[in-house]
């Protein structure tokens, strides 16, 4: 019954469902539909049948929409008006909402989803109506708004037409204005007319002038014809000075003459004074030893007066003991005792009394007993000795009689009585003869036995030695201060005369070296001009007579060059360097400009080199040049058969020096021993015939000697007549580890400068002549051509590596030939002007035209050599296995002080100045290129080209490099090339940064010769 | 002019070393009072100097990227006074560069070579004939 009721409530429910007009539908868990309505089959399309058990998903057009939802109500237990659209099977859309729930067995397990959809497709449509009509509200007020703006638009054109009539207006009276103004230009015009025909005037006037300028050049001709006069007249002033250079010839042979009379005079004064100070001390030690003869003189007599006082005494007491026994005689004979042995004793009494008398009598001073009368007594020998009477003469006389000054003799001899003796009292006796002796008076009284005084003992000593020393002693006291003030006054005589002698050496130094300058200049021009005169058309007879004011003029220059030199080392302005150098190199370099003329003479030049010595040395290369150059010339010169050896000895090494022994061994005429001493004197030479034999100046060894003392060194010299001499000294040399700095040294006959093929560009024939003797020398091929035009015309048929290039010459000259040979055939061989006259207008254009170098007439030979070899070595580094002649040769010297030198005159301050700035501008400029280089900033790279370029050619680096830079530049602005560019920044930087190395060493010379 | 008979020189370029030898050459050749600058802002600083003439280099941006370059420190000087003449040096033979410094007032253009001294002597003695015959034409017009 329930069952049934249940059935029938479920086909109730049922019925509903089937009968409601929205689609229901029940899903399973898995999304499939389990059960549908009609409406449901209505909207779908499909029959039950077909859709149970198929993806409810299926029928909507948004089938994850749809899952979403479902899944929504899975999560929430429902969904409420969840809009999607189905889609029925021929394709029509409904629009729904979904109202959907799970539903639950018994149990509370969800078994599914219940969903009822309503259709709102209808619903849907009145909403959409009703936003379209909101849309139109909106509209209709925007539109309203426009026509409000529109008025006020309306308004805004009206006022505006109004304003540009108000313009148009004033426009009209512009145009008036301008009218107005295009008259006043007209009028201008017309005094513009004016002026230019007071222009034209002026060029009328102009054209006058170049009348005048025509009548100048006229006269400018005359002018001309007037120098030529006064060249004429030159020549006769050449002849002048020919003559007046032959007075100072002789005015210089007598300087030296003067020279050494004062050098003799000096060494006389100073032997004089040397022989006075050794009289001084002489007499000094004189003096010393007659104080110390005085001295003991004087302790000699008091020792003998104490002997004599000694005497006295014993002689007092044996005449005491004489009259004792006397007295005991006659008191034994009075007391009549006639004993014998009493006897006895008398007799020995008696011998003992002879006795002292012998002993009194023995005595070398006068003894002599005096009554109290004064009449003598008794006396010893010497007392008849000292007055030449007998005994018997003496013998009862006045003692007093026998002395010069008898008065004072009786005062002494009453000081006897008074006092009882006297001593050392100095009397004088006379000799019979009249001799004086002077004697020294001790006396004493001898009294009785009864206590009377008996007389006088006197002893008298002889003084006269004594006093005739001391006499001589006062006397050389005196002479002796007198000889010593005599010393002292020559002494500061000496002193004055030295310092005199100083101050003639140094005036003499001032003087030397003031001349020297002052002759340079004028003997400049005299040489200058006597070349330019050689070169001019003359007879045989002027042209000896000017060949000799050249050769007089020359060896003047050498002179004076010696003088300055040696006027630098006395003046202590010689500086010597510390360069590392190589030794070895520099010496055997040098020996080679010896060996032409030791070949001329038939010598032979032996080198003795030590293998110890290091490599490179640090001290003063061009000293030691200098030295070795003088003693290899004198070697040279001096010697006429046999050989000359030069050796090179290592003496001592440790670890920081090594000391170097140089000898020069000749066989040649030798120095005699007396001059030896003499010839490192200045203008000393062994002997005088020397000069007129060997020629020189006498200042070769003297400067030798000034540049080898201040380095710490010593000059010595062996030699023997006839048979040769060696000169050798020792220098010190500080050892390095660094490398010899190139270019310093004189270079050396490479072996490797081989094979070289010189061109000589020049006119003369006898130069032409010359240069092919030295080039042969140089052992170079070489070739001449008469001048520029020929010169081309070999260089395009013949390869060569250095062209000598003389400037004047006819058809094409130096400078044309060069910038022909440099600007069209492109070639940078390098090119040394050969220039008669060294002016800097010369210079520069030699310059300008792109010679490498030059040097000037007459050619030094070591000179040109050295320079050569630099060329070439550069080139031979630098170039190809195959010489081709398009291959550029590097300059050994990127940068040339030579236009800077004209732009500010040498003036050095101005110089520094600028080498500084370029030092201080070219490194950053350098470092920005490259970094600008590497990180592809073309402009900034572009601006550091275009900065350098101006510099170069100030510094005389080479054209060629400003090129480049100019090629970076442009390059850089048409991006074109950039592969190139790196090379051409790189050789940039490699120029640049050699370039200021040199200009660092440059301003260093700058500076120090501005400081000199 | 200046007060006294004295012409000064303004020199403008950023390259010292070029700066410093236009400096003695013209100090060697002339009576010249002349003040240098290594930037355009230091010349228009000093513009109150009253230069007769301003030797200009065209480059002065070339290292300093900030810098104000030629053209600009030209514009400035024309702006400031108008009767400065001012010529134009540079490294760059360019015509294009040489007529834009006309257009832009500057009384002629120098290329930087050997001879650029000589030419700026050349211009400089025009500058002051070009005056004297202006204040004569001045003068005659006047009177007229």
């Amino acid at each position: 019954m329930e069952s049934q009721s249940i059935a029938k409530n479920s086909q109730y429910a049922r019925s509903l469902i089937e009968a409601s007009l929205d689609p229901f539908v029940t899903i399973s868990l898995e999304g499939k539909i389990t059960d549908v309505n009609e409406a449901s089959i209505k909207v779908i399309g499909l029959s039950r049948k077909q859709l149970i058990n198929t993806n409810f998903s299926d029928y909507f057009t948004d089938p994850k929409k749809a899952t979403k939802g479902y899944l929504k109500v899975f999560k929430k237990g429902f969904v409420v008006d969840y809009p999607l659209t189905i889609r029925h099977k021929n394709g029509n859309l409904t629009d729904v909402i979904y109202n959907a729930s799970v539903y639950k067995n018994e149990k509370g397990d969800v078994l599914g989803i219940f969903a009822a959809a309503r259709d709102v497709t209808a619903q849907k449509w009145a909403i959409e109506l009703r936003k379209v009509n909101k849309e139109l509200v909106f509209q209709n007020e925007e539109k309203e708004k426009r026509a409000a703006e529109l008025v006020i638009a309306n308004e805004e054109l009206f006022f505006q037409n109004k304003e540009k009539e108000k313009r148009a207006e004033e426009l009209a009276i512009a145009n008036k204005e301008l009218r107005f103004q295009n008259d006043e230009k007209g009028k201008r015009a017309a005094e513009l007319v004016i002026a230019n025909k007071e222009l034209a005037f002026q060029n009328k006037v102009k054209e006058k002038r170049a009348a005048e300028l025509i009548i100048a050049n006229e006269e400018l001709a005359y002018q001309n014809i007037e120098k030529e006069k006064r060249a004429a007249e030159l020549i006769i002033a050449n002849e002048e000075l020919a003559f007046q250079n032959d007075e100072k010839g002789k005015r210089a042979a007598e300087l030296v003459i003067a020279n050494e009379e004062l050098a003799f005079q000096n060494k006389v004064k100073e032997k004089r004074a040397a022989e006075l100070v050794i009289a001084n001390e002489e007499l000094a030690y004189q003096n010393i030893e007659k104080e110390k003869r005085a001295a003991e003189l004087a302790i000699a007599n008091e020792e003998l007066l104490f002997q004599t006082k000694v005497k006295e005494k014993r002689a007092a007491e044996l005449v005491r003991a004489n009259e004792e026994l006397a007295y005991q005689n006659i008191q034994a004979i009075k007391q009549g005792i006639t004993n014998k042995e009493l006897e006895a004793s008398n007799i020995d009494i008696k011998s003992d009394s002879q006795y002292s008398l012998s002993l009194i009598e023995a005595s070398l001073d006068p003894l002599v007993t005096i009554s109290s009368e004064g009449k003598i007594t008794d006396m010893n020998d010497a007392l008849t000795n000292i007055t030449g009477l007998t005994r018997e003469e003496l013998i009862e006389t006045d003692f007093l009689d026998y002395f010069t000054e008898p008065l004072k003799a009786r005062d002494v001899y009453q000081e006897v009585f008074a006092n009882g003796s006297v001593a050392n009292s100095p009397l004088t006796l006379r000799h019979k003869s009249g001799k004086l002796t002077d004697v020294l008076f001790n006396g004493s009284v001898y009294i009785d036995e009864k206590g009377n005084v008996d007389g006088v003992v006197i002893v008298a000593r002889d003084v006269t030695e004594q006093k005739r020393i001391a006499k001589e002693l006062a006397e050389a006291m005196i002479f002796a201060e007198k000889a010593t003030s005599i010393a002292e006054e020559a002494k500061s005589k000496a002193e004055r005369a030295t310092l005199i002698a100083e101050d003639a050496v140094k005036a003499k130094q001032q003087f030397l070296s003031n001349m020297s300058h002052e002759i340079r200049t004028p003997m400049n021009a005299i040489i200058g001009f006597t070349k330019v005169v050689l070169k001019t058309e003359l007879n045989e007879k002027q042209k000896e007579y000017l060949n000799a004011i050249k050769f007089s003029g020359d060896a003047l220059i050498v002179l004076i060059n010696d003088i300055l030199d040696l006027a630098k080392v006395d003046a202590g302005k010689m500086i010597f360097e510390k360069i590392p150098f190589k030794m070895s190199t520099s010496i055997s370099a040098m020996l080679h400009l010896f060996e032409s003329k030791i070949q001329e003479k038939n010598l032979k030049l032996v080198k003795i080199y030590d293998d110890n010595i290091p490599k490179v040395l640090v001290g003063d290369p061009v000293r030691l040049h200098q030295i070795i150059m003088n003693l290899m010339s004198n070697a040279v010169k001096f010697t006429t058969k046999g050989k000359i050896t030069f050796s090179v000895k290592l003496l001592e090494e440790d670890e920081k020096n090594v000391n170097i022994k140089f000898s020069v061994t000749d066989t040649g005429i030798g120095i005699p021993e007396i001059k030896i001493n003499k010839i490192f004197d200045n203008f000393q030479q062994a002997s005088s015939n020397t000069s007129r034999l060997f020629g020189g100046t006498g200042l070769g060894l003297a400067i030798v000697k000034q540049l080898i003392e201040p380095q710490g060194g010593r000059i010595q010299v062996i030699s023997k007549i006839n048979e040769g001499s060696t000169f050798s000294f020792v220098l010190s040399f500080q050892k390095t580890k660094s490398d010899a700095i190139l270019g310093t040294q004189i270079i050396d006959l490479d072996s490797e400068i081989t094979n070289v093929k010189v061109l000589v560009v020049e006119d003369i024939a006898l130069n032409q002549l010359l240069m092919k003797t030295l080039l042969d020398d140089f052992g170079f091929e070489c070739d001449i051509a008469g001048n520029g035009s020929i010169a081309i015309e070999k260089l395009r048929t013949k390869p060569y590596d250095l062209i000598l290039m003389d400037l004047q010459m006819p058809e094409m000259n130096g400078f044309e030939a060069t910038a022909f040979i440099r600007n069209k055939m492109k070639s940078s061989i390098p090119i040394i002007a050969i220039t008669a006259d060294v002016t800097t207008v010369d210079l520069a254009k030699c310059k300008a035209v792109g010679m490498d170098d030059y040097i000037s007439k007459p050619v030094d030979e070591r000179l040109l050599y050295s320079k050569m070899v630099g060329f070439l070595k550069k080139s031979a580094i630098y170039m190809a296995p195959d010489k081709s002649p398009q291959i550029k040769i590097e300059n050994n010297k990127r940068t040339n002080l030579t236009y800077l030198n004209n732009r500010t005159k040498s003036n050095p301050i101005l110089m520094m100045e600028m080498i500084s700035l370029f030092l201080e501008q070219t490194p950053p400029l350098i470092n920005e290129m490259k970094k600008s280089m590497a990180n592809k900033d073309w402009k900034s790279l572009q601006a550091a080209a275009h900065k350098m370029i101006p510099s170069f050619s100030i510094m005389g680096i080479s054209a060629e490099y400003e090129d480049m830079a100019k090629k970076v530049q442009e390059y850089v602005t048409s991006r074109e090339e950039t592969d190139g560019v790196r090379d051409m920044v790189l050789e940039l930087e490699e120029v640049c940064t050699q370039a200021c190395l040199e200009l660092k060493v440059e301003f260093n010379a700058i500076k120090n010769n501005n400081n000199e | 002019m200046n007060k006294g008979s004295k012409i000064k020189l303004f020199l403008v370029d950023d390259d010292t070393v070029f700066l410093k030898l236009l400096e003695i050459e013209f100090l060697q050749n002339a009576d010249f009072i002349i003040e240098t600058y290594p930037t355009g802002d230091k010349c228009l600083a000093n513009l109150s100097n009253k230069p007769d003439v301003i030797i200009l280099d065209f480059q002065l941006d070339g290292i300093d990227k900030e810098a104000i370059n030629g053209i600009e420190t030209l514009d400035k000087i024309k702006e400031a006074d108008p009767n400065i003449p001012v010529v134009m040096l540079s490294s760059q033979d360019k015509i294009d560069i040489a007529i834009s410094c006309m257009h832009h007032g500057a009384f002629d253009y120098v290329v930087k070579s050997e001879t650029a001294f000589i030419r700026l002597q050349k211009i400089i003695t025009t500058i002051f004939e070009k005056k004297k015959i202006e204040k004569q034409l001045n003068w005659y017009m006047e009177r007229m």
